[in-house]
């Protein structure tokens, strides 16, 4: 508890600076820095740290033994921006473990324009010495990012003395990577069923995506990157480097850092197939959009300092130069990090690929910045293009062909046959953004019990218009899965705010495997993105084959060929759906001794498992 | 030139292979066995007993002897496709000492000279010894059954691809007719393609040996040096003093004095998180253990015995990977589709018989033979329903070694069936 010695009382401070690595044990240790990790302060933060929004559990399930828990409220730890990290003091891993996760769901916040909250009361658990292994990974069973810790071997580049032991919990990298994929599984809980071998690629590439970026957050770092390449400014060296260096030593970034840097080449990503490799290709593009922005952004600083030559003079730069070189160099990886994150609402609700995602993202960014006054969005598609990122079947890479479909006839959800009450959904959304809004007030039982109502409502909706969605009239439950409004910064500074819908519908006809509970699920899903007067803009549906296509004849003319359309392609998706199942199935060794499907023992903790390397 | 004949006997061990083949024509006859083993949890029953292994070895030495012009029981080759307990077992048997060798052969990792083979084969023995070690210390002197149906396989798959002393010893070193007479190893495949050729006393009989490959991106492939390493250090590191600290005693919480210093919240996070299941991951052990086991699946002699243009392919256990070498060559791929004979691969168990080639495999009227035999655990997995029938639906008559009678349909296939299920043998006539 915050001491109340002072009269009148003083108040709580808004942040919270707390002390990690720089990026890790072994790099800090090189350059002698730490990163101070400035996050929201948290009143009532118990010993764990046990917050809001994350519960550190510091216990070790291999040694059977518990570690004491850091108090950070405690008056000497608040005095120096929390403990000093060291490798031997696991209170330091509880506070850094802690630190990293509250910055990076933050991040989220702002990106996405809406504060962030588990599902129910749950929280994220984060256990720093989880197990002896090589491994971290988050386990959305357990609700939990386990660390392990292991002993290094003469192989080990980043460890200092042979036998040393190592801790994934003090890796920047590692941390957000592993956070973000508890992100992502909240925001999209079905992307744990591997449909197609981008929906896990995706995972690993964005958890990465975000980790790299996270590089990016602090200031002093950049600069020294910047100040100490002495490079030509405009080759970006410095900036891939500290994409790069981290990434690797930590094992984690490594092969999904693997093209950062190299030359694009359009066929890569056709011809790659390995999840790993198809996200590293992702994760490469998204980099060189960020770059072609940077150099872009500082074309007149580079002028400045150089009178116009171009060519540096000799000596240091000016340490003027650096620091706003730096900050331009934090501002776009926000820039970019922001376009791809807030993407993120308008991506399907099961079965993504990377081509949903290049529409998601230019769908999103158009949508709060029609003009791309700064050419953000040009740079990103035209990054992806040169390594053969697009949706398959568009003839353009104009803005009209990659958004995301317009209703076929005007769709309202609060006109029609079934209308939804979205007042409602957006009081409560509006008073959970305010950050002095008690939680009570913003998730009490009464909110609860008006946001089931409005959940009941939509349920109703997306029965009435079904065929429009992409969904089966006369086939499985049809749920709500998700819905908020974001509120997301536009063009104008204004916050623009939309309604995001996750609407999904199993498909238990068309699954296979005696045990419903145990056997691959299979789900058409819709995402419906629209205005807070209910008028939808976006639909994003993933159809299956209807049971009755025959029934469409009795439908209008327009949604009669719709209904065809979206027939024809659910039909294929099933098919795409069983040859990759039964891909999966050829490639596992347990295939053959066990019934349940393979697919099924794709989880996070394989992906990462050292034996996948 | 007179009419050859080729003989077929499977034996039914229960899950494992034997099988004793006979080239014959009026000039000359060569006589092979390719494996003998049996998997531990996979015997054969006669009634309520089950048959051991040595009933099968004592049947195979009788059947040499009694075809055996001065008595002595003779084999041209015994063939060991790979060194799973379930094809070579009953080479550990002594009885083996009265017979007369005259070569064995054994995949190229089997060498302790050959340089392409050391690494791998020092790989997957470590990899076995280690697995065996961590499921027996997760165990403490309990049964391995009782933590649970994964672990179980873990040790299975451990034990399967553990060295196999007695009956390696047997194969490699010397020990037929007494090991009196050193027989003749071959180490196959040979570098030199031209040795990959083995021509056979019968006239227009000749076999080819496709696999393991020696690509050297092979041989990685199926090298788990990481999975190794992952083992080995696991095992080490369990095995180090329970007392040992990772950090200073200061910091760690005595046991006593958890429910005052850990406040309560957090002790029931753990608890629902069933922490303590982590100390030894089992998902992750039994992973390993079975890319293991594949690995070794994957190091099987791989050949096709061709009599005059008939051709009878031998696989061993070879898994996907394995095939996938031998059908990327387009003159190896001639040799094993549209044979008189397939020995059904891994028991008939998916991708052990690569779907998309299952119906080219057999010539209309040919047969696949697969030595199964039902092991509870895999009951609905081995064999796979779709294999079989896909051989079915390409003409193929499929003879289960458990149930014989059941494949051979009604047209003038040349089946015969040995007292209680022991044996079903084909013989095929060529011209």
């Amino acid at each position: 508890m915050l001491s109340t010695h002072n009269v009148p009382a003083v108040q709580a401070p808004d942040r919270r600076l707390l002390r990690a690595f720089a990026f890790d044990p072994m790099s800090s240790r090189l350059s002698g820095q730490f990163l101070t990790v400035d996050i929201p302060f948290e009143v009532g933060l118990r010993p764990g740290p046990d917050g809001e929004l994350v519960q550190v559990v510091d216990y070790d399930a291999t040694r059977r033994r518990w570690y004491h828990p850091v108090d950070l409220d405690d008056p000497p730890v608040l005095a120096q921006d929390g403990l000093r990290p060291s490798e031997s003091d696991p209170r330091s891993h509880q506070q850094i473990v802690y630190a990293i996760t509250m910055s990076v769901i933050e991040r989220f916040q702002r990106f996405t324009g809406r504060r962030f909250r588990w599902r129910g009361d749950d929280r994220l658990r984060l256990v720093p010495h989880a197990f002896y292994g090589r491994n971290a990974y988050f386990d959305p069973d357990r609700r939990a990012v386990l660390f392990g810790y292991y002993r290094a071997d003469e192989t080990d580049t980043q460890a200092s003395l042979p036998h040393q032991l190592m801790f994934t919990c003090l890796s920047v990298d590692i941390i957000a990577h592993e956070v973000t994929h508890a992100i992502v599984h909240r925001m999209r809980p079905l992307f744990t069923i591997a449909t197609n071998s981008d929906v896990f690629a995706f995972h690993e590439a964005f958890a990465d995506l975000v980790a790299l970026f996270h590089h990016f957050l602090f200031t002093d770092i950049v600069e020294d990157f910047v100040a100490g390449s002495r490079s030509e400014l405009s080759d970006a060296t410095a900036l891939l480097s500290l994409a790069d260096e981290f990434g690797r030593s930590t094992g984690r970034g490594g092969p999904l850092r693997s093209a950062v840097g190299s030359a694009p080449d359009p066929a890569d990503f056709h011809a790659a197939r390995e999840p790993h490799r198809r996200g590293a290709i992702f994760v490469a593009a998204v980099f060189d959009a960020y770059l072609a922005t940077y150099r872009s952004q500082i074309a007149d600083l580079r002028r400045l300092a150089t009178g116009g030559s171009g060519v540096l003079g000799d000596g240091e730069l000016s340490p003027d130069l650096v620091h706003r070189i730096a900050a331009e160099a934090v501002k776009n990886a926000d820039r970019i990090l922001g376009m791809v994150v807030r993407g993120f609402d308008y991506l399907p609700a099961v079965d993504v690929t990377f081509g949903d995602v290049v529409r998601a993202v230019i769908t999103a960014d158009r949508d709060l910045f029609p003009d791309d006054r700064i050419n953000l969005r040009g740079h990103l598609v035209e990054a992806l293009r040169r390594r053969g990122i697009f949706p398959p079947g568009v003839v353009s890479l104009a803005d009209q062909a990659l958004l995301w479909r317009r209703p076929t006839v005007p769709l309202s959800l609060t006109a029609g046959e079934a209308t939804v009450d979205l007042g409602q959904l957006i009081l409560d959304s509006t008073i959970k953004l305010d950050p002095g809004a008690s939680s009570v007030t913003a998730a009490g039982n009464a909110a609860r019990e008006r946001s089931k109502a409005v959940y009941a409502q939509t349920v109703g909706w997306a029965k009435a218009h079904a065929v429009e969605l992409g969904l089966d009239p006369d086939a499985g439950r049809i749920r709500v899965l998700g819905m908020h409004v974001g509120f997301q910064s536009a063009a104008d500074g204004q916050p623009h705010p939309r309604i995001f819908i996750q609407i999904v519908q199993r498909r238990e006809d068309l699954e296979s495997g005696a045990d419903r509970d145990t056997r691959t699920q299979l789900h058409a899903a819709c995402t419906v993105i629209a205005n807070v007067d209910g008028s939808v803009a976006w639909l994003v549906p993933k159809p299956l084959p209807y049971t009755r296509p025959s029934s469409f004849s009795k439908l209008p003319e327009t949604l009669r060929v719709h209904g065809r359309e979206q027939h024809a392609a659910g039909v294929a998706r099933l098919e795409a759906i069983h040859d990759w199942f039964d891909e999966v199935e050829d490639g596992d060794p347990l295939a053959i001794w066990l019934d349940e499907p393979a697919v099924g023992r794709l989880t996070f903790a394989s992906l990462h498992a050292p034996e996948e390397d | 030139m007179s009419e050859a004949t080729v003989t077929i006997r499977m034996y039914n061990p229960g899950f494992g292979d034997c099988f004793l083949v006979t080239v014959a024509d009026d000039d000359a006859r060569w006589r092979m066995l390719v494996d003998c083993g049996v998997h531990s949890h996979g015997r054969a029953r006669v009634g309520d007993v089950p048959r051991r292994i040595g009933d099968v070895v004592g049947a195979v030495i009788s059947q040499l002897t009694d075809e055996s012009d001065d008595g002595m029981p003779r084999l041209d080759v015994v063939a060991a496709s790979h060194r799973h307990s379930d094809h070579v077992s009953g080479f550990a048997d002594d009885a083996w000492s009265a017979v007369d060798v005259g070569e064995v052969w054994v995949p190229f990792v089997e060498d302790e000279q050959d340089s392409d083979a050391i690494g791998l084969r020092h790989g997957l023995t470590a990899a076995a010894t280690a697995l065996q070690g961590l499921v027996e210390q997760a165990a403490d002197g309990r049964p391995v059954d009782s933590l649970g149906r994964s672990m179980a396989l873990a040790l299975d798959f451990a034990v399967n691809s553990g060295p196999n002393l007695a009956a390696a010893t047997r194969l490699v070193d010397g020990g037929f007719k007494g090991g009196a007479d050193h027989h003749e190893v071959r180490f196959l495949p040979r570098p030199d393609a031209a040795e990959n050729r083995v021509e056979l006393p019968v006239e227009g009989a000749v076999v080819h040996v496709l696999g393991p490959s020696r690509d050297p991106e092979y041989l990685k492939r199926m090298d788990p040096p990481a999975a190794v390493h992952w083992l080995e250090e696991a095992a080490a590191e369990l095995g180090r003093d329970e007392e040992y600290d990772i950090f200073d005693r200061m910091y760690e919480v005595p046991r006593d004095e958890v429910s005052a210093r850990i406040p309560v919240q957090l002790v029931r996070a753990r608890n629902a998180m069933r922490l303590a299941q982590l100390a030894l991951d089992q998902g992750a052990l039994l992973r390993a253990a079975s890319v293991l086991e594949r690995s070794v699946n994957n190091t099987s002699l791989f050949f096709v015995l061709d009599v005059r243009g008939t051709r009878f392919v031998f696989v061993g256990d070879s898994q996907q990977g394995a095939w996938e070498h031998v059908l990327d060559d387009p003159a190896s791929r001639a040799l094993v589709t549209g044979a008189a004979f397939y020995k059904v691969g891994h028991h008939g168990s998916h991708n052990a018989t690569p779907k998309p080639v299952a119906r080219e495999l057999i010539r209309t009227g040919g047969v696949a033979m697969v030595p199964v035999g039902t092991v509870k655990a895999w009951q609905d997995s081995i064999p796979k329903t779709e294999i079989l029938e896909a051989l079915h639906e390409s003409g193929a008559h499929v003879i289960r070694a458990d149930d014989p009678e059941a494949g051979a349909g009604d047209d003038d296939l040349d089946l015969h069936v040995g007292p209680d299920g022991l044996w079903s043998e084909v013989r095929f006539r060529v011209a």
